[in-house]
């Protein structure tokens, strides 16, 4: 069964009487463990088919099966739960909560986390140990007590992505993440997320950089709110 | 838990001027609360100090209009009123008495004191317990002894460490007879010494101390049952109007007092009642709005924490924790600045200084329920907002 299978994915923006379709019937399956580029021109319709893959919007219209079941008739509350259990987001502007110190910036995801799924993932490590483990892994250990503004931008987004990580998800969503990393930081910032493919996770990173999108096993470029091309990449 | 704390007094640590203007917004009002309360049980206690002086089945005249100078030294009520209230059904423990400063001396040293001829009962109406010695007896009045009871400060003046029974002390140029010694009364609520005291025979004073022309100062009963009251008091009024004027006495009984004192303080409750609803109310709206901006300001914040799974009771949660540190903040910083200004505000109300715990816990109470009260809305505004909209919201 495939992690994600979207269905005849539509989002309509109303403004008074203008109707814009943004996306216009998007079908898409996504196995466990991908690594899925989406890419295309600006203003395609990437951001907002990744944010409803990440549960963080609704569709106007379509289907989504999460591991088979149907997510979109659940509330958003139950929309919420999901997304703290099973999807890590990365955006490109860091999203970094300024007055926190980069541990906590890790652990902020985990409060959000339910109650046995926690139980469930930390039943060998403690959270904190985790946390740790994590920033270590990503060369941030001796920043863990600083704060974002003293951070490079590589060292902001490797912050990002240790947050991600935190509650263990399925699925890691990435929103340009090199977008605003010169390029060095922004291939190390790839690099993560390849070796985290490599353990199993899923990845769906969108960009519009043909060098970032081909780190991806699989390609899948929209034009005009439609999949126009879906394409194995040469690289993996 | 912990964590969720520290990440909390992060946040307010942060945006200081938010924090403290939102403090200071409650805190007018935690302040004002505190004091109307202590204030309110101050004059409470000093009801009930005077009423427990009194006797809460007592009735006191005195000459004179009440709050007009000292009363003592009027003599407007006369042995008649006595003889026609003791015909009244009811009473009991009829007393009376006239009083003046004299010099008091033994052979060696003098002091001045109060000197007080009495009518029978007054030790026992008064509640004076004999302490050494005895009190007056009928035979006492009857054949005009010249016999005095003193209070401590005068035998200890005179008689330290020794026993003042049978010892001579001359009032004016009159030798007496030290018959007995009452217990320590202390200090009446308005700081007069009770304990300076001399009674003597109402009679003996008017032979020796000086004329009285059947005058007295004030007259003292108690009644059997408080439920005929207002009836005694009624009756007797009607005596008195018959002998005086209006203006000549006043009947004082534990329903005037507290009318009395709290009149004072239902003033001052009223002003300051109004005006610490005024500053928690303008306080609420201030903290309100306050939210309302910070909310807005931080709302991709709130959008991020969204996407990282946080539930709309979680967000709400989140900000209404915020305003609880906001009230408890306000509510410790008033209670210290309350302890700070209770003595002078309640000693320029003429209101015996009390701290107490039930100011704290309104204030306290007050200042939580108008932060919950005000954040909520703005709480309820972010939890609602959209994540995906939120997010784009973000300064650079
Ligand atoms: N809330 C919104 N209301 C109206 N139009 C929107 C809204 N959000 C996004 N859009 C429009 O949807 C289109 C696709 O946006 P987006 O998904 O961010 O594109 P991309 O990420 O591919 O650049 C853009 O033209 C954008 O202006
Ligand atoms: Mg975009």
């Amino acid at each position: 069964m495939a992690l994600i299978e979207l269905n005849g994915i539509k989002k309509v923006y109303r403004h008074g009487d203008i109707e814009t379709e943004i996306l216009k019937g998007i079908d898409l399956k996504i196995e466990r463990g991908e690594f899925i580029a989406i890419v295309g021109p600006s203003g395609s319709g990437k951001s907002t088919l990744l944010y409803i893959l990440g549960l963080l919007d609704r569709p106007s219209s379509g289907s989504y099966l999460l591991e088979g079941k149907e997510v979109l008739k659940l509330s958003d509350d139950e929309l919420s739960r999901l997304r703290a259990d099973y999807i890590g987001f990365v955006f490109q502007a860091f999203y970094l909560i300024p007055y926190l110190t980069v541990l906590d910036n890790v652990l902020l995801p985990l409060q959000y986390l339910p109650r046995e799924s926690r139980k469930k993932k930390f039943s060998n490590i403690q959270p904190e140990k985790f946390a740790e483990e994590i920033l270590n892994r990503l060369g941030l250990s001796d920043r863990k007590n600083f704060k974002p503004e003293q951070l490079s931008g590589g060292q902001k987004q490797r912050t990002a992505i240790a947050r991600a990580l935190m509650n263990k998800p399925e699925l890691i969503l990435a929103d340009e993440p090199t977008g605003q990393l010169d390029s060095a930081s922004g291939k190390a910032v790839m690099e993560i997320l390849k070796e985290l493919h490599r353990e199993g996770k899923t990845i769906i990173v969108v960009t519009h950089d043909k060098e970032v999108a081909s780190y991806a096993q699989r390609i899948v470029e929209i034009k005009d709110g439609r999949i126009v091309r879906c394409s194995s990449s040469s690289k993996n | 838990m912990f964590f969720f704390l520290k990440e909390l007094i992060s946040s307010l640590l942060h945006n200081k001027v938010r924090t403290f203007f939102a403090i200071l917004g409650i805190l007018f009002g935690v302040v004002s609360l505190i004091l109307i309360v202590a204030a309110i049980e101050g004059s409470n206690l000093q009801a009930n100090r005077v009423i427990k002086k009194l006797g809460p089945d007592s009735v006191l005249i005195v000459s004179g209009a009440i709050g007009k100078g000292p009363k003592g030294r009027l003599r407007n009520l006369s042995l008649k009123d006595v003889r026609e209230i003791s015909k009244l059904e009811g009473i009991f423990a009829l007393t009376y008495g006239i009083v003046k400063p004299t010099t008091v001396s033994s052979l060696s040293s003098s002091k001045f004191s109060a000197v007080f001829g009495v009518g029978e009962n007054w030790l026992s109406s008064w509640n004076y317990k004999i302490e050494q010695g005895r009190g007056f007896t009928l035979k006492d009045f009857r054949d005009l002894k010249k016999v005095a009871v003193i209070g401590h400060d005068v035998s200890d003046f005179f008689w330290p460490g020794e026993n003042p029974i049978g010892k001579v002390i001359l009032i004016g140029k009159t030798p007496f007879r030290v018959i007995g010694v009452y217990k320590k009364k202390g200090k009446t609520p308005n700081g007069h010494n009770l304990d300076n005291r001399v009674f003597i025979p109402y009679r003996v004073y008017d032979k020796t101390v000086e004329k009285t022309y059947d005058k007295v100062s004030i007259i003292r009963f108690r009644v059997l049952d408080t439920s005929n009251y207002s009836t005694i008091v009624e009756e007797v009024r009607a005596i008195l109007l018959k002998n005086h004027s209006p203006n000549d006495f006043t009947l004082i009984t534990p329903v005037v007092v507290k009318k009395f004192l709290s009149m004072l303080s239902a003033t001052f409750a009223l002003f300051l009642g109004i005006a610490s609803t005024t500053a928690l109310i303008v306080g609420g709206f201030v903290l309100s709005a306050i939210f309302y901006v910070n909310v807005y300001t931080r709302q991709w914040e709130i959008g991020l924490r969204k996407a990282l799974g946080a539930t709309r009771k979680k967000v709400v949660i989140r900000i209404l924790s915020e305003s609880l540190v906001v009230a408890v903040s306000s509510a410790i910083t008033g209670s210290i600045l309350g302890i700070l200004l209770i003595p002078s505000i309640l000693e320029s109300l003429n209101v015996p200084v009390v701290y107490p715990a039930k100011a704290f816990i309104i204030a306290a109470i007050f200042s939580v329920a108008v932060c919950l009260f005000a954040a909520y809305f703005p709480a309820k505004r972010a939890s609602e907002f959209n994540p995906v909209e939120s997010l784009r919201r973000k300064i650079q």
